[in-house]
Formats: C-alpha cells, structure tokens, sequence
C-alpha cells in the first residue's frame, strides 16, 4: 500500500535489494549474510593480496593461493570463508525415494527436524505474530514481542513461519525489505556474545564482544536515510539473563529509539519471565504484547501427526489417538508425541524383519496398537524398578533395611549406623552369612552411584548419612515381585 | 624369584605380602593389573618396601622396558602438580617442557608414550590426599590403563582401607593388598638384625666422651654376644610393646636405651650375666623413655628433670607484663566460672545470699558438666575487663595500651577468638586457651591467689 508514495530513492535502493535477491535465488528462509560487495572478487583480490604478502615474504618457496592457517583465521574472521561440511562420497548416495518402504516414509516424515510449510493448530498465533510483525515492518517503526508457551509447542517454529512468509513477500514486493537476525541463548557461551552474533548476522564479520556493542549501538542510535528494519529473534531470552541484565536491557532498549528501526520477537518458556526474572526497567520495555502458546490438546496431537502422516497408510488411527491421549496428558509436546511415534515405526518395523522379508512385505506394514503401547513403556516407564529387581541379593536387603529404618524412625534421612544394624536383623532372617561393615560400604557407595539411594562421601564411614532416591513404593513393588 | 630373595633379606617377616606383590607385578609376560591398593599402619614398611621392590625390578629389567614413577601426594598437592610430577618421571626425554594442565593433557601425554611392551607403574604414596582433589581425579587415576591404553599399573599407597575412598560417583576397584602390624616376635626378629648398628652406635659414643679405660670398655662392647642383645630386646619390648608398635620408632628407642642398659657392665658394677640386676637399673631409665616416645628431642632426660610439668616451665620462662599476666587470670577465671557466680565472688557488698534448694541442688554438679571436664567457655571482652577490674586491687586507666594486651594474647595463642574476629562492637567472643597449672604458677608471679575465685576447681 505504501510502497507506492514512498519516495523514489527508496524504491530504488528496495528494487536493488529485490534484485540481488533474485540473483542469488535464496528461497530458504536465511539471515543477510551481507558479503561485500562483489564478494567473489574480493575473495579473489584478498586471496591475490595474500600470496603477494606470501611472496613477499619467502618469494622462493610460496604457492600462490595456499594459506597459512592464520590467514585462514584472518578470513574467516572477516567472514571471507564460509565455513563448509565435508560432502559424503558420490558413492554411497542416499538410497532413492522409491526404494523405500511405508513405514520408512512415514518415519521420515515424522521426524522433528522435518517442520511442514504450514503448522496445524497454530493459525491463531501464526496470525498474531503475523499482524504484528508486518504491521512494524509497513510502519517502519521498532516494537518487542514476548512469545511464551511450554517446550515443544511450536513456538519457534511458528515465528520462523511467519519470518519465512514476509520475506516471500518482500520478494514479492509486496513488503519493504527487512533484514532478519536470530540469536538463541543456549547457543551463546556468554550472554554478551549476543552481540557478537547480531553483529556477525548482519555484516558478516566477527569480532570482539566490545566493539560489535559499540557498532550495534551506534547503528541502532544514530538515525541513516535508507536505515532498513531489522527484524531480530532471541529465542532462550532467560538464558540470557545474567544478574546485571545488560545484556537484555539493552536488546530490549534499542527498539525504542526512533532510528532503529528493531523489531524484537523474544521466545521463552515461562509466561510471568518479565515480571519473575527481569528488572523493572526491562520488563517496561519488553512491553505488553505477549502470546502464550498453550500445550497441545489430544485432539491437536492427532491432528499433526496425522497431518504428517497425510498419504501413507502406515499408522492405524487408534493408534495415533493413543499416542496424542498419553502425551496430552503429559505435557502436551508436539516432539515427544513425534518421538514416540517414530520409535513405534521402528518396533513395527523391527517386528517384521525378523520374518523372512519376502512373504510378510505385502501383508502387515502399519503400527499397530500394540507397537505403541510398547513404545510408550519404553519411553514412559521408569528404570529404577528394572534397577532394583536386577539388584544383586545382599543389596536388595540393603535397601530393604533402608526403607525399615526410614519406617522405624519416622524420618527420611537415616544414618548408615541404623541401616547396618537393621541389614544384620534382615540378613539374619533370611539365613545369610552377616555381611562386614567394609561390604555394606562398598554396596551403599555402589547404590549411590547407581542414584537408587543418596549418600555422603565414604569418608564418613558409619556416620554417613542416606536417603532413599526411589520412592518407597518402587521397592516394595520391585522387590515383592521378585520374591514371589 | 630373585626379586623376592633380595626383598626378603632386606625386609625379613615380610615375604608373604612380597611374593603377592611379585606375582602381581612382575611377570614380563602379563599385563599388569588396573590398580592396586596398599594400606596398612604407619611403620609397616608399605612405602620402603614398594619403593626397594621398583628400584629391584627397574634394575633386573631395562629403564626403557620397565618405567617407575613414584610421586608422593602430599607434596604433589593439586591434580595439575601431581600430573606433571607423574608426566615427568615418565617421559623422561623431554623432561623440561612438560606441561599438562589437566586430566585431558595427561591423558593425551600418556596416549603418546604408546610403545611396544613398555611396562608403566604409577605408585602414590599417601594417596588419601587424591580425594581432596578435583573429583575426577581418584576415578581415573583408578582406571588409567583403560584410559591411556598402556600397560600401566597404578599402586596407591595410604593408610586407610579402601572403604574411605569410595565417592558419589563410584570407582573402579582396585586390587587391596594389606600390610599387617608386625607381631611381637617378628618386631624381636627385625630388631635384632639391628645389633651391629647398636654395638658401633654404643662404640662412637664412648670414643666421643673421651672416657677412662677406653680400649677395655670397647673390648667389652664387642664380646656382646646376639643372644645378649636379644635379651635386652626381649625386656625392652616388654615396656614398649604395649604403648608403640612402630617400627622406626622402636628401633631409635632401642638403640638410645641400649646405652642405659650397658653402662653398669662398663663400669664393672654388675656382671653381664646377672639379668635380673641389669633389669633393675634399666627399668627406670626405660620408664623415663617412654614417656617421651615419639618426642626425638635429642639426649633423653633424666627422671627429675622430667616430674617438672612442661606447662609450668613455659609459664616461668613466658615474660608477660605485669597487666598481661592479671589479664589472662582475669581471662581463664571468666572462662571456667559461670557468669552467675560473677556477682557473688567479684562484688563487695551482694547482699546476703539465702541458702535455697534449689541453690543446693545446682551445687552437687554432676562431673561431666563441671567446665574442668568440657572446657573453657567463652566470654565477652566486656566482661574480661570487668573481671580485670575486679581482681586488680589498683585502679588503672582503661589505656590502649591495656587493650592492645589482649590482642598481644590473642597473637600469642593464649587467648584465641571465638567469634566475631573482626567486629569492635563488642560482640565477639574470646576463650582461654591455657591450663590450671600455667596459670596457677602465673598467679604465684604476681602474687595472686586464684583458686580461690574457681568454682568448679579443688
């Protein structure tokens, strides 16, 4: 709409962006790794530098175009290098589409890394943030967003959603240009490299956490004629949040010069983050838009699953539903009910291989209900009770005499002196040899070990103090089984 | 079982625990195992004997084959020290620049010394020190044949069984060889490979003194026959045996009484057959010895010289002011007497007490509660002046320089602090640290008689 009266200077400088864009044909969703100008030749003018100097230095011995691994640095530092994976060998191609089965499709599809163009039962939120973020961009002006929600409700997937839409329309000119950077805390070793990434993002280059603050703030404070919006995701903000809250502030501070022209779209997982961790100064800033993503119900579980499942026939429907009921009830995470679902591929399919592959490919390729009920056991069911039954027998009775300590005495913390006294009663019961003070160290440091029980250090012998780390019921569980 | 023969001659009433050791360590054809763990009694000859056992079996095979490092853990005192003492001994060709600085390093550093059949051994001695390292340190020092890939054995050496060592996360068990104390006739049995040591100790000694009949008494020494010498052990172990049974120090005990039991028979006084003499003239010397076990102060006292108690002579020989002195008085009576009593001994005119009950009953205090039995209590400097003042019959300014007095005390570990070190509101609390007979003779100096204002002393 107001592409059309803006003034000419800018609709030049967008029509020049719009064409590089074109030009380097980059539909992913990708941050400006604004090369300097002309990159290729640059590389090649400071690759020719270099084996100048190289020549310069040894002029006998130098290869043009080899580098030492300073200059390499050098490079990479300044962004020159992009840094590569090894490919695999054209040898051992990926096996094609065809060759693969249902259920391997399926399984691929179910992956969590595999995030579809359109996320179900996130429109509502798809539409928010969409609003929100286009309505900063036409204004042209700065704004914070707080997006919270549980782990695994589709948070980040549903911001980058929106990013990848806009910069569709900003090829479509149909938007003004935008950059986009994304930071996450968890990537970050120190909340101060924050700006060493934004800095990085936007220039390419790397350097120290100093002077990208100072270079930020003088970008961010100082008004440019042809200033284009920044569109800056700080996905973990609470792992950014040191005790000074710099950091933070100042992220946070930047939308609200007029020159900046930042949109800050900030993702955490606690809803009341601003008012429980952050300054006052801080959570006035963050402002008061906010969107909470609610966990997942059952039915919206069965409906991504499904959604990604759409064509193959690998899953029963009941199935599904068992899934998204079990984890619904749980937590509600979109990766776990995904996860589960893959391991059940993977039972299904591991049910049927055994057989003679030829006879049974045509019959039975779907995960049934039970495929999934054994992958909830195995993801769901706790280990200490395997732990305890698989126990040798003299720790067994350790842990028994444990539980009758903690029962006598009323308190959870027991000492091993009581423990000991109750292990003879219990091994003389059972018609044991009595086990030596030394032996029922060794068992109880290999029980702690084991996390079954929580112990001192060993170097308070008898004194030591212990409590139980499983709950009481899991021993009479695990133990009465054992002994019928 | 060369190896053993020569251990054993050296270190007799040892050669089970040698012949286990070989068959651990010693096999050119085997591996060695993971670790092992040496723990036994101070004097039980762990360290010696691992130490003789190394040099022997370096000796019988090539440095280049078989590679010893032993590093002691108290003076290796951080991880990073210790890895470099180790790293050391072990790559003996670049030994200036080694530079580990962790775990990781020393590791990697032991990765590269990988050779065709080298044979490593690591010994720790008073490896109970690695527990109050980093906490992966124990762990994987139990474990480092695995980790480096080496055919490495690791052997601590400390006084505490195994069970000390175990940590929250669980360690690898090593191989437990114990060390025994040494019985009564296997103690008799090694001091008395001791006799030629004591016949020229006794020797020197007599050239030394310069005195008379020097070549009859020396003639006199070397007729002392094994058996004699055994009997002297055999009456010297029944004074000793029950308060020490270390090893070393027996053995300089033995030998510095030897020279007691000898010098009746050279000055003619009593036969050197007549044991039960010889007893009697020893028996006071050997009391007088035991007392002073484990103090090597030099030439051993005589018995009158040692009645006199050590606390009192520090008293004497302690030039406090005249101040000081009262201050500590006032210091040890404010820490032994509770300050209820305060009112009844230090005013003059309280009034006139009732005899109660209950008074009675608090009196007839049990024992163990009495403050002879469970130590000084604390007190406030507010109350130390007042007891000062009280006890002072002249009336002295409250000076600096008074004050200064008790910190003098505090710094001369006479008083110490309690708590509140560094506060001056007046809320730290100080104690006295010395005992009744210091401070009674302290009291004698100035003329002050203090068990008088002790209730729970007399």
């Amino acid at each position: 709409r107001r592409q059309g009266d803006s003034t000419p200077k800018r609709s030049i400088q967008l029509s020049d962006i719009v064409e590089k864009r074109v030009f380097n044909n980059e539909d992913a969703i990708s941050t400006p790794k604004r090369k300097p100008k002309g990159d290729d030749n640059d590389i090649k003018r400071s690759a020719l530098k270099n084996s100048a100097i190289i020549r310069r230095r040894n002029s006998t011995t130098a290869v043009a175009g080899a580098m030492t691994p300073t200059q390499k640095l050098k490079m990479l530092r300044r962004g020159e290098l992009s840094p590569t994976m090894e490919n695999r060998s054209t040898t051992a191609l990926s096996a094609s589409v065809k060759s693969k089965s249902d259920l391997q499709l399926a399984r691929e599809r179910l992956h969590v890394s595999v995030v579809p163009q359109s996320l179900p039962c996130r429109e509502k939120e798809f539409d928010n943030i969409y609003a929100f973020l286009e309505g900063k961009i036409q204004d042209q002006c700065g704004g914070c967003m707080y997006v919270s929600g549980v782990p695994g409700t589709g948070k980040t997937a549903t911001v980058t959603g929106v990013i990848r839409m806009l910069q569709r329309q900003q090829q479509a000119d149909e938007l003004p240009s935008f950059d986009f950077v994304e930071i996450n805390g968890m990537r970050l070793t120190e909340p101060r490299q924050a700006y060493v990434q934004i800095y990085k993002q936007l220039t390419g280059k790397t350097v120290s956490w100093e002077q990208a603050h100072s270079l930020l703030e003088k970008r961010f404070t100082t008004p440019a004629p042809r200033r284009v919006t920044t569109v800056l995701l700080v996905d973990e903000l609470d792992i950014l949040c040191n005790r000074r809250q710099d950091v933070v502030y100042n992220l946070l501070d930047w939308p609200t010069k007029s020159a900046a022209r930042l949109v800050v779209v900030t993702i955490a997982n606690t809803m009341d983050l601003p008012e429980r961790l952050l300054m006052g100064k801080v959570t006035s800033r963050l402002g008061l838009t906010r969107l909470t993503f609610q966990p997942y119900t059952h039915k919206q579980l069965q409906e991504i699953v499904t959604m990604r499942l759409s064509g193959s026939e690998a899953f029963k429907s009941d199935a599904v539903q068992l899934v998204a009921r079990k984890v619904a009830a749980v937590s509600g995470d979109a990766r776990r009910a995904l996860d589960i679902c893959r391991r059940a591929t993977e039972i299904a399919e591991a049910a049927i291989l055994p057989k003679d592959s030829d006879h049974v490919k045509s019959t039975k390729k779907f995960v049934s209900i039970a495929h999934v009920q054994q992958a909830l056991s195995e993801m769901i069911a706790s280990a200490k009770v395997q732990a305890i039954k698989n126990c040798s027998c003299l720790e067994q009775i350790f842990l028994q005499a444990v539980l009758a300590e903690v029962t006598r005495t009323g308190v959870e913390e027991t000492s091993f002196l009581g423990v000991y006294s109750q292990v003879e009663n219990l091994a003389a019961f059972e018609g044991l040899n009595m086990p030596t003070t030394g032996n029922c160290l060794r068992i109880c440091s290999k029980l702690c070990a084991e996390r079954l029980l929580i112990a001192e250090s060993g170097r308070n012998d008898i004194f030591q103090k212990i409590l139980l780390n499983v709950s009481v019921d899991d021993i009479h569980y695990a133990l009465r089984v054992n002994g019928i | 079982m060369d190896v053993c023969k020569t251990i054993t001659e050296k270190f007799p009433c040892r050669k089970k625990i040698v012949k286990e050791l070989i068959n651990l360590i010693s096999y050119d054809e085997e591996m060695f195992p993971n670790a092992i763990h040496i723990h036994g009694h101070t004097g039980t000859g762990k360290t010696t004997i691992i130490k003789h056992l190394l040099k022997e079996s370096v000796r019988r095979n090539n440095e280049n084959v078989f590679n010893v490092a032993f590093v002691n853990c108290v003076e290796s005192y951080s991880s990073r020290i210790l890895f470099e003492n180790i790293a050391e001994t072990l790559c003996s060709e670049n030994a200036e620049e080694v530079k580990v600085e962790n775990l990781k390093d020393f590791v990697e550093r032991l990765r590269q010394l990988k050779t065709e059949d080298t044979r490593y051994i690591i010994a720790l001695d008073n490896a109970e020190r690695l527990r109050d390292m980093e906490a992966n340190v124990l762990p994987s020092i139990l474990r480092l044949q695995e980790l480096s890939g080496l055919n490495l054995c690791v052997i601590l050496i400390t006084q505490l069984p195994l069970e000390k060592f175990y940590c929250k996360t669980s360690i690898d068990e090593p191989i437990i060889v114990y060390f025994p104390q040494y019985t009564k006739s296997e103690t008799l049995k090694i001091l008395s490979a001791d006799f030629k040591n004591a016949q020229n100790l006794l020797i020197s000694q007599l050239q030394r003194n310069k005195t008379e009949n020097l070549e009859q008494k020396i003639d006199v020494i070397n007729t002392v026959s094994r058996d004699f010498f055994n009997n002297y052990l055999n009456l010297f172990l029944g004074v000793f045996y029950k308060a020490c049974r270390d090893l070393s120090e027996l053995k300089i005990t033995a030998r510095k009484c030897f020279t007691y039991y000898m010098t009746p028979i050279l000055e003619g006084n009593v036969d050197m057959s007549d044991v039960s003499r010889l007893w009697r003239c020893v028996a006071g010397q050997l009391r007088t010895a035991l007392m002073q076990v484990y103090i090597r102060n030099g030439q051993p006292k005589s018995g009158a010289e040692l009645n006199d108690k050590d606390s009192v002579k520090i008293a004497q020989s302690l030039e406090l002011p005249y101040y000081g002195k009262y201050l500590l008085i006032a210091a040890f009576i404010a820490s032994y007497n509770s300050s209820k009593e305060d009112k009844r001994l230090f005013v003059k005119n309280h009034g006139k007490r009732r005899k109660r009950m209950q008074a009675v009953n608090a009196k007839a205090k049990v024992a163990e509660k009495m403050s002879t039995y469970i130590g000084p209590k604390s007190f406030s400097v507010d109350r130390l002046l007042a007891i000062f003042y009280a006890i002072l019959e002249e009336k002295v300014g409250l000076t600096c320089n008074l004050l200064s007095q008790i910190s003098t005390l505090v710094n001369l570990k006479l008083l110490s602090f309690v708590s509140g070190e560094n506060s001056m509101d007046g809320t730290s609390r100080l104690q006295c640290t010395v005992g009744l007979e210091f401070i009674v003779c302290i009291s004698q100096v100035v003329g002050f008689n203090v068990r008088q204002y002790l209730c729970d002393f007399n």
